[in-house]
């Protein structure tokens, strides 16, 4: 547990260094958004009709952005090797990444959502539900995706690949949390979304890392 | 102990000795794949009565229903031989996944189009995003994911193995997106019936459905293994099997 | 076979819009991967062939 955290830590610092690229990430949440009222007219019916659709598919599309530099700067400089060499087993390092990424690109957006879901016009307790939803999501798309970055290590084709690869397994995630927030504007209950969110998030942080510290074996050989 | 029966088949995981039994099973295959499409087309266009309801658009269901089976059938096939390939280390075995995307994608397409065409006379719209269609078409993603992944990676080594274990990923996913995508649909379609249910089977049609399946898998097969040879050469260029055999082979 | 039951088989009630496109394009999926495969052992095999020249020109 204290490896994790030291990982952790790490990374965190590494990410303070580059302040602006996590808030590219989140300014790009923020862009995302405000294109879509842009693209479909600011009719607030249409709008809170769409929003947590929008809200998710921006959300999805912003982890993706951060995606690419999880793994690349340290497997460029060598770290990610010696990382994997060292005693201290593998997993706790990419336990430490995902964590961090999570922090840097996920939790933001749970806090944001809530001011995008007024632009959309939102009851409050949509509001609340897309929090809680992407609170309980934004790990499986750290966890999924870190699988992604760490096939595509060192390889050409960028985010793109990326987003082909991970993008298709993103999409239960998707239907359900933006699902529960639409089924509490029609006030459906979401006790049955809420579950199977929770159920992904703990296979997902469960078989992900593993799936990831493997894919980044592949990678190093 | 090993049985002798395990060796004899065990040989045929090392490359020099599957290429040429790849290549004696192919015609096989290929024979196989046209009697059957033949007598398949034969059945389910002449000898199968008209729908009730559909009338002849029907008819669309000889194809649609075998591509889309091929389609999710090759996954799981690639998904066992990605399995096999980390577990035993056997090159060939990620050479079959390689060979099988292709196919699979191929399959994928045809059952979006033919899906398409068969929605528009029946239901009125060339795209609807029922259950069915739209996880056929994540599923083309999958594929071209596997695909894209393999053509950005050049050492095969790594290709191989980063491929076996996205498709791994993608065939534990698979049934997660297939439910998820259900009961999506039926959330906001209602209580609906997916647009591709078949119209009730008379024994013909059935047959006919058969036979273009088994038609269509006898045709994965073969061009799986042709495209599988295909690979060995590839990748076995500097094998000293490789060019006695070929001279063996060509004038 | 008379010329009309023919043409009738070709219409297939009005839906043969429908029903022949999706022959045509399993045909030519089928014959495209076909092709794309031949094209692909064509070149290798050229490929090897250049080189075992190459390496052994009295062959």
């Amino acid at each position: 547990m204290a490896l994790i955290g030291a990982a952790l830590l790490r990374d965190l610092r590494l990410v303070a260094r580059r302040k602006t690229e996590v808030l590219a990430v989140l300014v790009f949440f923020l862009v995302v958004t405000s294109l879509f009222p842009l693209a479909v007219g600011p009719e607030s019916t249409t709008l809170s009709r769409i929003g947590p659709g929008v809200i998710w598919v921006a959300a999805l599309l912003s982890t993706l952005l951060g995606l690419g530099r999880l793994f690349s700067a340290d497997y460029a400089d060598g770290t990610l090797e010696q990382m994997s060499l060292a005693p201290s087993p593998l997993i706790t390092m990419i336990l430490g990444k995902i964590t961090a990424h999570w922090i840097v690109c996920g939790l933001p957006l749970v806090v944001l959502s809530p001011l995008v879901g007024l632009q959309y016009g939102l009851p409050d307790e949509a509001l609340a539900v897309t929090a809680l939803t992407l609170l309980m999501g934004t790990p499986i798309l750290s966890a999924l995706g870190a699988i992604g970055a760490a096939l595509t290590l060192g390889v050409r084709g960028g985010g793109a690949l990326i987003g082909l690869m991970v993008l298709p397994l993103y999409s239960p995630v998707l239907i359900f949390g933006s699902g529960a927030v639409s089924a509490v504007i029609s006030a459906v209950p979401i006790a049955g979304h809420l579950y199977l969110m929770a159920a992904m998030l703990i296979v997902t942080l469960v078989l992900g890392p593993l799936a990831c510290v493997y894919a980044i074996r592949i990678a190093l050989e | 102990m090993e049985s002798i029966e395990q060796r004899r088949w065990m040989r045929f995981a090392s490359p020099a000795e599957f290429y040429p039994l790849a290549g004696r099973l192919v015609p096989v295959f290929i024979a196989v794949a046209i009697i059957t499409a033949v007598i398949g087309i034969g059945v389910g266009f002449f000898v199968a009565p008209t729908d009730a309801t559909q009338g002849e658009a029907y008819r669309i269901i000889y194809l649609h229903v075998p591509v889309s089976w091929m389609s999710m059938f090759i996954y799981l096939v690639m998904g066992f031989w990605a399995a096999i390939g980390l577990i035993m280390q056997t090159r060939l075995s990620f050479m079959m996944v390689h060979a099988l995307a292709p196919t699979g994608a191929w399959m994928a397409f045809l059952s979006l189009w033919t899906g398409a065409f068969w929605g528009k006379p029946t239901w009125g719209t060339w795209w609807v995003w029922d259950a069915r269609l739209t996880s056929e078409l994540i599923l083309l993603f999958l594929y071209l994911a596997i695909i894209a992944l393999s053509a950005a990676i050049e050492d095969k080594r790594r290709s191989d193995r980063a491929c076996a274990l996205l498709t791994l990923v993608g065939v534990v996913n698979i049934p997660i997106i297939y439910f998820s995508v259900i009961w999506w649909n039926t959330l906001h379609q209602g209580a609906s019936i997916s647009f591709s249910k078949a119209p009730t089977m008379a024994t013909t049609m059935l047959w006919g459905i058969v036979l273009m399946t088994v038609g269509f898998w006898a045709y994965t097969v073969a061009i799986s293994l042709l495209r599988c040879r295909v690979e060995i050469l590839e990748r076995e260029t500097e094998s000293d099997w490789i060019r006695p055999h070929l001279r063996q082979r060509a004038p | 076979m008379s010329i009309e039951s023919l043409m009738e088989f070709w219409s297939m009630q009005g839906y043969g819009l429908y029903v022949w496109p999706c022959i045509a394009i399993t045909g030519v999926v089928l014959a495209v991967e076909i092709f794309l495969l031949q094209k692909r052992s064509r070149r290798h095999l050229k490929r090897i062939r250049k080189s075992e020249f190459d390496h052994d020109p009295a062959s």
